[in-house]
């Protein structure tokens, strides 16, 4: 079960609002690449997994994610509290506003919404940690992307950390592929998936 | 002879020079009880391999909290054009 | 920054500490530099933990000691400007 501590991983304190910023760092939560996707992904996926290692790897990465979910939600609040009328109308924010207001609600930056679609948990090991390896770079380079449309010092500090986390969490799910290999026969590693058969290499 | 070292001739050149590194990074020995090695012996096709990291220096809890990682091997900053941090 | 604040910070680097290590730990279970390391952040981190509960407040609902008021749900949020 989840316990939840009232304090955001890493700081977020943004002093002004930028809607236009918020449009598109939205992408980060409800979006293809985002955290939100993320954390559904690994816990959902963590169920089939048949590594101790991967089943607490994917447990406390799917948890970490939770908590960046919570930190994107705070950038978001923060950069769309107090906006007047005419900031609005101005940053486009207006589509969004009509919906919502300033309210979270999970879609990417172009207003699809957030769907299951964007994840897969595909009950076989080799399979699900390469969705891994790749969704963890696929939201560095967003997060690459962020960096270079934000100037905000503010916004700057925690989207960097967030980055740098995605990077941390590759080189982990590459070392769960590992373990994985060394658990099967390197003479072939796709003669069976340890995921749902028995007796497909060693425990 | 041993032909398995012409057949896994990459594999080869990776041990080489993984064992030729300074002892800290492969001595796994003495502070990890079933190590896994940073690249594996047999690489065979159709499949990915990331080096698995071995225990070298760690930040501080300052330095770690700001860089967002404990390991100064995976802090690996997004350099816009010529920008830093 | 004021003195929660300060307190807050450092449990967040502590924590963060753990983290980082609970991951390397999990794909390196057997890493006994790693495992001495996590004690010695564990320590740090509840001290600063037990410090924030008994000043300002608890960090978990299962932390609250008061018997007057449900502090539990005082502001502020994480999510809100300080």
């Amino acid at each position: 079960m989840w316990i939840y501590e009232k304090k955001l991983q890493y700081p977020v304190n943004i002093k002004t609002p930028n809607a236009k910023l918020a449009k598109v760092i939205i992408s980060q939560l409800g979006g293809p690449d985002g955290e939100l996707a993320a954390s559904l992904r690994y816990l959902n996926q963590r169920y089939s997994m048949p590594y101790a290692e991967v089943k607490g790897l994917l447990t406390d990465i799917g948890t970490e994610e939770l908590a960046h979910v919570e930190m994107v939600s705070a950038i978001l609040y923060q950069l769309t509290k107090d906006l007047s009328t005419e900031e609005i109308k101005a940053s486009g924010f207006d589509t969004y506003f009509v919906d919502h207001t300033a309210g979270i609600y999970p879609i990417a930056a172009s207003g699809v919404p957030f769907t299951a679609a964007y994840f897969q948990s595909k009950g076989d090991i080799i399979t699900d940690l390469h969705e891994n390896l790749a969704a963890e770079q696929k939201a560095r380079t967003t997060y690459d992307n962020i960096l270079r449309l934000a100037d905000d010092p503010d916004v700057r500090d925690p989207i960097r950390f967030l980055r740098e986390r995605e990077i941390v969490h590759f080189q982990r799910f590459g070392e769960a592929l590992r373990i994985t290999q060394d658990k099967l026969d390197s003479k072939n590693f796709y003669a069976c998936n340890p995921s749902f058969d028995k007796n497909c290499g060693i425990k | 002879m041993n032909l398995d070292l012409f057949d896994d001739l990459n594999g080869f050149i990776l041990r080489e020079r993984e064992n030729s590194l300074p002892s800290a990074d492969n001595d796994l020995k003495t502070n990890n009880g079933s190590a896994v090695s940073r690249f594996p012996a047999n690489t065979p096709l159709a499949m990915a391999y990331v080096p698995f990291q071995q225990w070298s220096s760690v930040y501080g809890d300052d330095d770690a909290f700001a860089a967002g990682t404990l390991f100064p091997d995976l802090d690996l900053p997004f350099m816009n054009g010529g920008n830093t941090r | 920054m004021n003195e929660k604040q300060l307190l807050l910070n450092k449990i967040k680097k502590y924590s963060f500490a753990l983290k980082e290590l609970n991951l390397y730990l999990d794909t390196h279970p057997n890493c006994r530099r790693a495992l001495a390391l996590f004690q010695q952040y564990k320590e740090l981190r509840d001290k600063g933990e037990n410090e924030f509960n008994e000043k300002f407040g608890p960090l978990t609902p299962e932390q609250s000691t008061c018997t007057q008021r449900w502090n539990w749900i005082d502001d502020p949020w994480p999510w809100e400007r300080r």
